[in-house]
């Protein structure tokens, strides 16, 4: 899968002109509250084809305005209807006909409805004119695969859906038990299981007498379990990652990014994720300082109110981090 | 691992960068003589390290509310030669237009010299700065530098291993002279 360079977005939530440049395999998106780092994320996951994977990053997603997508120069233009969670109506619209790029576009070039509050449905006709000239129009970004690791704790029958899906994979049982043993080194082995009349759950092998359920291990052992088992669902496309640090030590950060470098290489996947951890940050650009593999990039809100960003990568990154400066 | 960035946070539009620890302290004490408000001093910690500092900190998150920066080091053997090393890594790290970065060289009377010249000429006649000089003259060293007279003269003191900057600060040098009253001027100056 070659990786994706550039990724601009437009008058999506808060983010009115997002460039994001440099894109490198491992993407660790920083900024304060309120920037967009999550907004990103979801964003990226609509215009790579996946509206499901966004909504699984929110538990509400509203979005009041048409917008625009943008990845390396191949757009996507998706209309949403008004909604709230209840009721949710994803309406995707497409151009109707390919349109010169520096005439002024309206919703009328664009096949697209919206669901209001009250049911009613409404055509193109009836939305406000958009007046951007910021992007081309053009065929729609290849659909890839995908996966979203929210920062809340998962659905647990997902989780295990998304086991079984991985151990499917003949390197994956393996694979999983390794990293886990990365975090606890008594780890063995992880086999999902029905005990009595309990649902069905994961249990795991640290030396004792009885597998003890991988929820007792802590919060830690479930994320990771949850970045690898999601690495294996985005195989060969792309792996959205909010809030990467939740639950784990920093003793372990390092470590993780390293894993996460060789995971992405064998799984060819891109990797987008958010924190607001410094220790996180400096794990990241010290697991990946012998690699081309990583880029920073950090939103900012200008004295305009526009948030924007600033991508940093190789060595600019790694002298920030040894002398450093606030990066987040 | 670090769990927070080294460099302390920067809250202020205007900085003044120092070479290290003593710099750090001087400046700051000497602006607050000034009754300057609004600024931050940092060190860069050496002037091999100011290139790669300034590189940094042109990326910094902590800049966005940074209007002028100015970067002093001593002069040493020529304030121009200084000026110009400062200017060089100003360039290289490219910051952004809405912050106005200065160099400063730090010299004794003449264009050459280090912030130890201003203390050297600072410390009052007598004993202690009689001795120091026959010490020098004692060993056979005609032209001492002002870093050498003042860490000997430091070496008198009742706590011995003091740096400047500390001696400061423990009240055994003071910044009450017309040298460092001309040199806060300069500074602010070139912060303004």
């Amino acid at each position: 899968m070659s990786l994706y360079t550039r990724f601009r977005v437009a008058n999506f939530r808060g983010l009115s002109d997002l460039d994001l440049m440099d894109l490198r395999r491992l993407n660790l998106i920083v900024g304060r509250n309120n920037t967009g780092k999550t907004s990103v994320l979801e964003a990226i996951a609509m215009a790579i084809g996946h509206p499901s994977g966004a909504s699984r990053l929110r538990s509400e997603y509203r979005v009041s305005e048409p917008f625009l997508l943008n990845v390396d120069a191949n757009v996507n233009l998706y209309c949403f209807a008004l909604h709230h969670a209840d009721g949710t109506t994803f309406v995707r619209s497409e151009p109707s006909k390919q349109v010169d790029s520096t005439a002024e576009r309206s919703w009328r070039d664009f096949v697209g409805t919206r669901t209001n509050a009250d049911g009613s449905k409404e055509s193109s006709e009836d939305l406000v004119v958009l007046s951007r000239s910021l992007y081309r129009f053009g065929a729609p970004a290849e659909r890839r695969k995908l996966s979203a690791l929210p920062c809340f704790p998962q659905d647990q029958k997902q989780e295990l859906e998304r086991f079984d899906q991985a151990i499917l994979n003949a390197d994956a049982e393996s694979a999983i038990e390794a990293t886990l043993a990365r975090l606890d080194h008594r780890v063995k082995s992880v086999r999902a299981l029905v005990v009595g009349n309990a649902d069905r759950a994961l249990y795991v092998d640290i030396g004792l007498p009885k597998r003890v359920p991988l929820a007792v291990l802590g919060q830690g052992m479930q994320r990771l379990l949850a970045l690898t088992t999601h690495g294996y669902e985005a195989k060969g496309g792309v792996l959205l990652i909010d809030e990467i640090e939740n639950g784990l030590h920093h003793s372990y950060l390092e470590q993780l990014w390293r894993g996460l470098l060789v995971v992405a290489e064998r799984l060819d996947l891109q990797i987008f994720a958010t924190t607001h951890s410094y220790e996180c940050l400096v794990a990241a650009v010290k697991a990946t300082a012998d690699s081309d593999g990583l880029a920073v990039h950090r939103l900012e809100r200008g004295d305009d109110g526009a948030v924007r960003a600033v991508s940093m990568s190789g060595d600019v990154l790694v002298n920030a981090v040894e002398q450093g400066v606030e990066l987040r | 691992m670090s769990r927070l960035p080294t460099v302390p946070p920067i809250v202020h539009s205007r900085l003044l960068l120092g070479e290290g620890r003593d710099e750090v302290e001087i400046f700051r004490r000497l602006l607050a003589d000034h009754g300057a408000t609004d600024f931050q001093v940092l060190a860069y910690n050496g002037r091999y390290n100011l290139r790669d500092f300034l590189k940094a900190l042109a990326v910094s998150s902590d800049m966005r509310n940074v209007r002028r920066i100015v970067v002093s080091r001593d002069a040493d053997e020529s304030s121009a030669s200084a000026l110009q090393s400062i200017e060089d890594a100003i360039a290289v790290a490219r910051f952004p237009d809405s912050i106005r970065v200065k160099g400063l060289a730090v010299s004794g009377p003449s264009e050459s010299g280090a912030l130890e010249d201003l203390f050297w000429t600072a410390v009052p006649n007598g004993n202690q700065r009689t001795c120091v000089e026959r010490l020098f003259e004692c060993v056979g060293h005609n032209e001492p530098s002002a870093k050498a007279l003042m860490h000997a003269w430091l070496a008198l003191q009742v706590r011995p291993n003091l740096r400047v900057g500390e001696a400061v600060s423990a009240g055994l040098l003071t910044l009450q002279h017309p040298v460092f009253d001309e040199l806060g001027k300069k500074i602010l100056q070139h912060l303004s």
